[in-house]
Parts: C-alpha cells; sequence; structure tokens
C-alpha cells in the first residue's frame, strides 16, 4: 500500500466534496497519524475511543470552532460570537 | 466612521446581544434564524460526508475524522450562541458538550461499520446526518435555559413550546399545549419526544413576578 499515493487521492476527493483544503490535509494527517500498524486505511475505522484520546483541549476546541465562525458566517454576524461583555 | 466588521455587545443582565452599528438588541427571532441556518449549514456537509462514505468516495477514517471536526465545531458555536460568545463557555458546558460529543462519535463509527458492511441505505444514512446537526441545535436549548436567572427573589422565569415549521410529532403537540410553566419545567426542543434531535420547535421565555405567576402558568398569552 502506497500511503503516500492513498494520502494524495485522499485528500482530492475531501476537497472535491467541499472540504476546505487545510481541514482535508489535517484529516488524511489524522488518519495517518492513528492508523494502526499494518492497517488499510481505505479500510480502517477508527473507534470512539481513538477519538476521544486524539479530542483537542478545550481551549484549542474553541478557537477553532471561533476561526470557522469567522471564515464560514456572512460578514454581518462574524464577530458576534466575541462580544464584548457587560 | 462604520466598522469594517459590526460588532456586539453581551448584555449579562439582559441574556441579548446588542449590535454596536445600530445600537439596537439583537432579535430572538434573529438568533433563532442563526441557529436553523447552523442546523442546514451542517446538514448540507453532513449530507456531503454521508454520501461520498456511501459511495465509497472518501475512506471511512476520512469520514469519521471529518464528522468529528464538524460536530465539535457546530456544537461549540451553538452553545457561544446561546451563551453570549466563546469567552463566556464554561466548564459546565464543555463537560456537556464533551458528553455528546463522545456520544456522537460511538455513532460515527458505528455509521461507518455499518456502511461497510452494506446494512444502511443512502436515505437512511442522510437522515443520520440531520439527526447529527440535530443535536448541535439541542445543546443550544439546553445552553440557553441553563444561564437565564431572575434579575431577583421576587421574579421567576417561566417558559413555553413554540411550533417551528414542522410536521409535528405528538409530544412537542402535548407540550405546546401545556402553555407558560416554570423554565426549569420546559421540555426542550429534541428532548422526550419522537422528533428527537430533528425536532424543529422552540421556546419562548420571559421574566414575571412571582406574584402573577398563576396568571401565567398553562396560557399561551
Amino acid at each position: 500500500m502506497d500511503l503516500a499515493k492513498w494520502a494524495e487521492q485522499e485528500i482530492a476527493a475531501l476537497i472535491a466534496i467541499g472540504t476546505n483544503p487545510i481541514d482535508a490535509q489535517h484529516t488524511v494527517d489524522w488518519v495517518l497519524a492513528n492508523l494502526p500498524p499494518g492497517a488499510d486505511p481505505r479500510t480502517w475505522i477508527p473507534t470512539a475511543a481513538d477519538l476521544a484520546r486524539t479530542e483537542l483541549s478545550d481551549k484549542d476546541a474553541v478557537r477553532d470552532a471561533k476561526q470557522v465562525w469567522m471564515e464560514r458566517k456572512p460578514r454581518k454576524i462574524k464577530r458576534l460570537l466575541t462580544p464584548t461583555v457587560k | 466612521m462604520a466598522s469594517v466588521l459590526p460588532g456586539y455587545v453581551w448584555l449579562k443582565d439582559f441574556n441579548r446581544f446588542r449590535d454596536m452599528e445600530t445600537g439596537r438588541f439583537v432579535s430572538r427571532q434573529t438568533i433563532n434564524d442563526i441557529t436553523r441556518s447552523q442546523t442546514s449549514e451542517a446538514e448540507a456537509r453532513y449530507h456531503e460526508l454521508h454520501t461520498a462514505l456511501h459511495e465509497g468516495r472518501i475512506s471511512a477514517a476520512s469520514f469519521v475524522e471529518r464528522m468529528r471536526e464538524e460536530s465539535r465545531r457546530n456544537m461549540l458555536q451553538n452553545i457561544a450562541l446561546a451563551k453570549g460568545g466563546f469567552d463566556r463557555l464554561d466548564f459546565s458546558d464543555f463537560g456537556r458538550a464533551g458528553q455528546a460529543l463522545r456520544n456522537q462519535y460511538a455513532q460515527f463509527a458505528g455509521t461507518a461499520q455499518d456502511v461497510a458492511d452494506g446494512k444502511v441505505s443512502l436515505p437512511q444514512l442522510l437522515q443520520r446526518a440531520n439527526g447529527y446537526a440535530g443535536e448541535a441545535r439541542r445543546q443550544y436549548y439546553i445552553a440557553d435555559r441553563d444561564q437565564r436567572q431572575p434579575s431577583d427573589a421576587d421574579h421567576v422565569i417561566i417558559g413555553r413550546r413554540t411550533l417551528g415549521d414542522a410536521q409535528h410529532c405528538a409530544e412537542c403537540l402535548q407540550y405546546y399545549q401545556q402553555g407558560w410553566v416554570l423554565a426549569s419545567e420546559v421540555v426542550l426542543p429534541g428532548i422526550l419526544c419522537s422528533c428527537d434531535t430533528h425536532c424543529k420547535c422552540d421556546v419562548l421565555y420571559r421574566e414575571v413576578p412571582r406574584s402573577e405567576l398563576q396568571q401565567w402558568l398553562g396560557t399561551k398569552r
């Protein structure tokens, strides 16, 4: 199995369905980093434990959610979730 | 001078956003519209991922990882919408979201396995995708209620269910018929109903004097 070739094809497939290229790269990097030895990335199914084990910290998860909000939302509400609090 | 991007203020005492450009409160309707668009945008992304998995265009591992990221983002954004911004999320929010996400991780893995085993059709998959998006909307309602506190001991928060633009299950119709109840007793959309995470209903809240509580309970005014 040529993992580099698979990674390129997988990134292209993710981008083709509308995934941001950075997210596509990150996803494939995550798969390769967590793929059990000898497993095939085309058929490996991560478990809930695999996901929980590699979960972001709360701080990083918020930073990611905030960044994506800013990227995807219309101009009018980009700053809605980073308000001044009174 | 108009700012490049309009800024907002979260007024803690009112549990509401104010648009700094116009000076006006952001209406409940606007917030509800944003949560609905959050849900429909998430559904669209999840449909793409589920369809691509079903058609063998992406791997199960990529599917599971993408669903994890998108679901986490959607859930945190919805909770921030209810709480008045990302900086107001606290330990209880992270704990509740974390539990909901861990439950979903098992479901994502299960869905990938079902596809690998040929046990699920595309329409069934898309229905599951809608349910995953609905879970984030449910988290919005939980966070929204949890932060509502009366301004003093002489007041109380009441709430009532309203029906969304959808077909309704028998339970939702029953919750609607209850009219105003104590906020703590409102059954939130997506909980204890057959619609589950697909529920499109909403909740209204208001603060009333404790002395007037009986005049409100059970009515829909």
